[in-house]
């Protein structure tokens, strides 16, 4: 994959935090770029995002989603996409979920 | 527009505001060591809303211009909105320990833009398109307001007009066709040094030969006439210090003063009420729900830190495997999360007023702070327990770092080894400042005294109900007297 992908980036705001956020999210753009994958992530609320990757601090989940209908990677606590997934092998599903997604 | 944390302190340079501390006129508050922590606190809200880790819960669409601006000057268009607010306090608090002091000023707005839109339906006044453009107002400046309700009362059993001295309550002093003049006090006026506008409400329900106390307006924090004289906290010399203060970047609860009004002028298009006595108890009790939903939010993000430093000298103690620390760590817990469901759940529960903005459940609102006026304290007696009694018996920093005697504090203050002895004494002194003195009584009375949590309890429980259950289950036909 050669050409930038666009990825809206949204936190939660962090009132219960399982996960460090910000951290998942240094690790997930850690992971694409040994991946040699073309990741730009805006703010969650640009428009033109090709996918919106939600990261919240605990399973609540409880992230506004934005209008638009972009596809979803949704980080929540130690699970994504709704199922269970362990805090070391966070980031690196994460990834390969945003690449089935394009 | 939202404000930067620096922004925010710079304005409040330039601001003419009166301030008073322990018999000293402030030339420069903004730098003061009284001050300087609850502005710090202050600064948070706009900090954290610019910091994309958490302007998911700090920042939302504006209702009436569409325009993304900070939680602290929106009106609630939701049960998530209410929901929002309550995770919003505790990720704040988890950041401060201490209160940031925003909130009244929020929930101000919120009580009254329901308010003024009855008071239109009613009368044809014009109040509520006043409200909407103030709050328009607020949310492009990102301005910090101070909810200024709680008048000094004088005689409690004397209505406002039955007292010795009419400016018990903040009243209607004169009316012309420029605006009005109001006379009076507000007490316990959190945030109000650091603020930069004034929301004046009336603080009890009245009736028609109290009419003149009537009265809502929005007033700038040094407008001529305004003078703000800081409460002294328990340990504030300490605020001089460093680590004997315990927090030594945001201080202790919000900074509160006693804000004189000395007939200050205000022009009509910001007042909000002015005669409408009948709504004055609305207004109060929607300000109140508001107020008493925050409690679960920012205390608990609050009892959070205390859980964390309990945790922290208990290890530092060495006693972290003990049966009954743990088991005092999860009473903690229980408590703290028992105060956050109140929050969410008043605010889940949320509904919709006449004005399209929402309001909370009263009844759970009114729960959930009568549980923070004990669970508080209780949380606080375990963190002492847990501590021990070095809490009280601490000698100052400044021996610590004495020459002479600072060797033995650092070998005799000491815990666990390969804990140095200053971790521990900072943990304690936060421990200390958090849990005793001043901020619990603000867990008391903050956002109302219990009694008036159990009186509005009373009132919403709905006795009649759940009198009719028991005598159906009893056998009993025919209705209760």
């Amino acid at each position: 994959m050669t050409s930038s992908i666009k990825v809206g980036l949204k936190f939660c705001g962090s009132c219960n935090p399982h996960i460090q956020v910000g951290q998942i999210y240094r690790e997930i753009k850690e992971e694409a770029l040994r991946a040699g994958l073309d990741l730009k992530f805006r703010p969650w609320d640009e428009p033109g995002c090709d996918l919106l990757l939600i990261i919240s601090g605990c399973p609540a989940d409880c992230a506004e989603r934005p209008a638009h209908a972009a596809g979803e990677v949704a980080v929540a606590g130690e699970t994504l996409n709704r199922n269970p997934c362990s805090r070391g092998r966070l980031a690196k599903e994460a990834l390969r979920s945003i690449a089935k997604n394009l | 527009m939202m404000r930067t944390d620096l922004e925010y302190i710079d304005s409040l340079r330039r601001l003419n505001t009166v301030i008073y501390a322990s018999g000293e006129k402030l030339d420069n508050f903004v730098d003061h060591p009284l001050i300087r922590p609850h502005i710090n606190a202050a600064a948070i809200t706009y900090k954290m809303a610019l910091d994309p880790e958490f302007e998911g819960l700090l920042t939302v669409k504006s209702h009436l211009t569409g325009k993304k601006i900070n939680r602290f000057t929106h009106i609630h268009q939701s049960p998530e909105d209410l929901v929002k607010k309550v995770k919003m306090l505790r990720a704040i608090s988890q950041q401060t320990g201490s209160c940031y002091q925003r909130c009244v000023g929020f929930d101000g707005i919120n009580a009254l833009y329901s308010t003024t839109y009855d008071i239109d339906q009613q009368y044809g006044t014009e109040y509520h398109r006043r409200m909407k453009n103030y709050i328009e107002h607020l949310q492009e400046t990102d301005n910090m307001v101070v909810g200024a309700m709680t008048d000094p009362k004088g005689d409690r059993g004397l209505k406002p007009g039955q007292q010795d001295d009419p400016d018990m309550y903040v009243h209607v002093v004169e009316k012309n066709d420029e605006g009005i003049v109001i006379r009076g006090a507000k007490a316990h006026q959190t945030g109000a040094v650091n603020s930069h506008e004034l929301l004046v409400m009336p603080t009890v329900a009245l009736t028609e030969e109290d009419k003149d106390y009537a009265v809502s307006c929005a007033v700038p924090i040094d407008a001529p006439g305004v003078i703000h004289i800081f409460g002294r906290q328990v340990n504030d010399s300490r605020k001089f210090d460093e680590i004997d203060q315990g927090n030594a970047c945001f201080g202790v609860v919000g900074g509160e003063a006693l804000t004189i009004f000395e007939d200050v002028f205000v022009p009509w298009e910001r007042v909000f009420m002015c005669g409408e006595y009948d709504f004055a108890g609305a207004l109060v009790e929607r300000f109140a729900c508001y107020h008493r939903q925050n409690y679960g939010g920012c205390k608990g993000g609050v009892s959070d830190v205390i859980v964390g430093a309990s945790t922290a000298i208990a290890k530092m103690n060495g006693v972290e495997r003990a049966s009954h620390i743990k088991d005092k760590i999860v009473e903690m817990i229980h408590l703290t999360e028992t105060v956050y469901c109140c929050s969410i759940a008043c605010s889940s529960q949320g509904r919709p007023t006449p004005s399209g903005a929402y309001g909370v459940d009263p009844l759970l609102a009114n729960v959930g702070k009568l549980n923070i006026t004990r669970f508080i304290y209780e949380i606080c007696r375990i963190s002492h327990d847990i501590a021990g009694g070095l809490l009280a018996t601490l000698p100052s920093e400044k021996d610590l770092k004495h020459p002479e005697i600072g060797p033995y504090m650092e070998k005799y203050i000491k815990g666990v080894s390969g804990t140095p002895s200053e971790e521990r004494y900072r943990i304690l002194r936060l421990l200390e400042n958090m849990t005793a003195g001043t901020a619990l009584v603000e867990s008391m009375h903050g956002a109302g005294s219990p009694q008036a949590q159990r009186v509005m309890i009373l009132r919403q429980g709905n006795l009649a109900h759940k009198e009719k259950l028991a005598r159906k289950l009893a056998g009993i036909e025919g209705e209760p007297d």
